[in-house]
């Protein structure tokens, strides 16, 4: 029997929720995959360098202070597909001067 | 009252007297000082009538409370005036280290009077104050100017503010530059001080500042200090600078492109901080006394055509002079930022101005005549640094280009009107209401015309708590209730911070509770959060009041039609704010009359009776 495991890459922008670092990575996940198993696989690999407001009681990030969209802008929340997409933001909001 | 030196310095340039006087100990607990201050006494000493230049609009430095010892960013200075380019309330503060050299010379504030025949500087140090010949000065760029003042004066620990060649031909959008790269930026005031032939204020202080008790006051600044350095906002700007809300705006939309029109720029990538600190950054900029946050960048440009050192472009300067004119060159806008300083102009009118000429020139409103033959083009480099000497210089276009988007649109008519980007005549600084709609009623109520400072929406829509004001919960940028609220509540604290005085770069970690412990600590008068809010309130009323006095009305409370259009693209395009609602919301917790006075009973329970008969017969 042959298994066939599906693997994606998608780069994540984690801007501001590890203090100080802006930091862009690769992330392989399993397919298929939703917006809470993704953000489950990014605290598992960062979160305890994530600024604890950021991480909710939950196990997942913290949707009132993390904004989450894909390369044009558009906002992400649990229930979006976001099976195709390839590059996800998240972000804290910092107001410049 | 402790903290306060209770002495105020009046420069008459016209007849050349200095006096020293005495600062009533009431004005000074209820309103600090700082802007607070300068409210007071301005709403009492310049005349309704009259031209901006007439000799009696005065300038108003000050500081407050918490300046002249170890607070962190307690170097501020507050600047007020009758704004030359917006005809009302201005207040504009900057960052350095002139705010502790006043102080410590002994003076809460200087209020400068009258005119000089001829080019002077003020020499402050402790009590030596005299007025000196500077036209050795006069004529010179900014950098320059503070070099040979301080070869003359001698005391590197000393402190000054200059005007550049803007402020001095009396452009209207020239500023006051602290030292020689900390822009006390809007409304003009450096147009005030060139016309009053006042080049430059040396100022250095060696008195101690007295407290109750050095302990306490030692303590609080400690915990208070270890607050902002653990704040995760404190430590992005640290590492980043300012710049660095532009590498999220792609995200947020808070950054204007394209003279408030698009919602999408592919430049965002290269104009950042982040970007800037992986090319041009050198080094944090240390001019800044006290701060523990450090967000200045100095950069270096060694090669090309946009050689340059010093002060790095901040997040307002890559929004004007990059998304806003579809310029992605980075070295160009830390040069254009430069200029911008050398000549002693506000870089976010200045920059809209030249946004707002692109959008002209492109509906051929402005032509190739207009502009002695520069393509003004989306994203064309030279065509915007030659503006800004333009500008500068006060020549050409620039001529009517310095004197603000406003006054641009009324002259070139043709439907310009539409796209020139101000609130009361002042540009829109670079975040946009339709990203986080707190910025709508902030900006059409804002003491000096649109204005992020004076209500700093940045640090609370989306993001931050005050529960000390009833704000339990984050709210989200788009709600549609409660921006009103938020606007007002923000704007209060704002007002206090500006009168202790303090950089707002420490609202994202000082809260309302720690400001009252701090001036506490400072003055021996027993402050809480609710007392500060008060003084904020009424800080923010006698501001409101001055603007009425001078014919400001409910009716100037807008915001261009534009802001209240989609973008096209991005993340917030179908999103506008329902700006009538948040405003019906903010009138009536500022509980203002449908004019836009403040209520007789705001203004007796704010202790502002002395208002009363001026708004109301
Ligand atoms: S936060 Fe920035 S602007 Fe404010 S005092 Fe510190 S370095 Fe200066």
């Amino acid at each position: 029997m042959l298994l066939v495991i599906y693997m994606a890459k998608i780069k994540v922008r984690l801007y501001g929720l590890i203090p100080a670092k802006f930091v862009v990575k690769d992330i392989d996940i399993y397919k298929p995959f939703n917006l809470k198993k993704l953000e489950k696989e990014i605290i598992s690999k960062y979160g305890d360098v994530i600024h604890k407001d950021y991480i909710s009681d939950r196990g997942l990030l913290n949707h009132q202070l993390v904004r989450i969209g894909d390369s044009s802008g558009r906002r992400l929340d649990y229930e979006d597909d976001i099976s195709g997409i390839e590059e996800i933001w998240f972000i804290v909001s910092i107001s410049g001067g | 009252m402790k903290g306060c030196t209770g002495r105020l310095l009046r420069v008459n340039l016209s007849s050349g007297a200095i006096t020293k006087e005495k600062i009533p100990d009431e004005y000074l607990r209820e309103y600090l000082g700082g802007t607070g201050l300068a409210a007071r006494y301005l709403y009492d000493e310049i005349p309704v009538n009259g031209d901006v230049f007439d000799e009696n609009n005065k300038l108003f430095f000050s500081v407050g409370p918490l300046n002249g010892k170890q607070f962190p960013t307690s170097g501020r200075c507050n600047l007020s005036c009758r704004s030359p380019l917006t005809g009302i309330w201005l207040d504009s503060s900057w960052s350095g280290k002139f705010g502790y050299n006043l102080k410590r010379a002994g003076y809460d504030a200087i209020i400068i009077e009258g005119k000089s025949p001829k080019p002077v500087y003020l020499y402050i140090n402790d009590e030596q104050v005299e007025l000196r010949d500077a036209s050795f000065i006069w004529g010179k760029m900014v950098s320059e100017s503070v070099r040979d003042l301080y070869e003359q004066c001698g005391d590197k620990k000393a402190s000054c503010c200059t005007i550049g060649p803007a402020g001095e031909k009396m452009v209207k959008t020239g500023c006051i530059i602290g030292d020689t790269t900390k822009a006390a930026g809007r409304g003009g005031s450096g147009a005030l001080m060139g016309s009053k032939k006042l080049k430059a204020i040396y100022v250095y202080g060696s008195q101690s500042v007295d407290v109750p008790d050095e302990g306490v006051w030692k303590k609080t600044v400690k915990e208070i200090t270890a607050k902002i350095n653990e704040n995760q906002t404190s430590q992005a700007l640290k590492a980043y600078g300012t710049g660095v809300a532009m590498a999220t705006a792609p995200q947020t939309g808070d950054a204007p492109i394209k003279n408030w029109t698009l919602g999408k720029w592919d430049g965002f990538e290269k104009v950042n901080g982040i970007a800037m600190a992986k090319t041009i950054l050198k080094k944090h900029s240390p001019q800044c006394h006290a701060c523990p946050i450090h967000c200045a960048r100095y950069v270096e440009i060694d090669e090309g055509d946009y050689q340059m050192k010093g002060e790095g472009p901040e997040y307002e300067a890559m929004g004007v002079f990059g998304s806003m004119c579809l310029n992605d060159n980075l070295e160009s806008i830390a040069y254009a930022n430069f200029l911008c300083n050398e000549y002693g102009m506000d870089v976010i009118s200045t920059g809209s101005s030249i946004s707002f000429a692109m959008e002209a020139f492109e509906k051929g409103i402005l032509t190739l005549q207009d502009t002695d033959g520069i393509e003004l083009a989306w994203g064309n480099v030279e065509a915007i640094l030659a503006m800004i000497r333009k500008i500068g210089d006060r020549v050409g276009i620039g001529e009517l280009l310095g004197q603000g988007v406003r006054k641009a649109a009324d002259v070139l008519g043709k439907g310009s009107e539409e796209f020139a980007m101000h609130v009361k005549g002042l540009e829109i600084p670079m975040h946009d209401p339709r990203a986080f709609f707190g910025f709508g009623p902030t900006y059409a109520t804002s003491p000096r015309g649109a204005c992020h400072l004076h209500g700093y929406i940045g640090g609370f829509d989306g993001a931050g708590v005050m529960p000390e004001a009833g704000l339990n919960e984050p709210q989200e940028p788009h709600a549609l209730k409660g921006k009103g609220f938020l606007a007002k509540i923000v704007q209060d604290y704002c007002s206090v911070m500006q009168s202790s005085i303090i950089c707002f770069f420490t609202l994202y970690s000082v809260t309302p509770t720690d400001l009252a412990k701090a001036l506490t600590a400072a003055t021996g008068v027993s402050y809480d959060a609710q007392e500060i809010f008060k003084i904020g309130e009424r800080v923010f009323n006698l501001q409101r009041a001055f603007n009425n006095r001078f014919g400001l009305t409910s009716a100037d409370d807008v915001l261009p039609g534009r802001i209240l259009t989609s973008t096209i693209g991005g993340p917030n395009e179908g999103i506008v704010p329902n700006f009538e609602e948040q405003m019906k919301e903010y009138y009536e917790l500022r509980k203002w009359e449908d004019n836009g006075n403040p209520s007789k009973e705001k203004l007796h329970e704010l202790g502002l009776d002395f208002v009363i008969s001026d708004l109301y017969g």
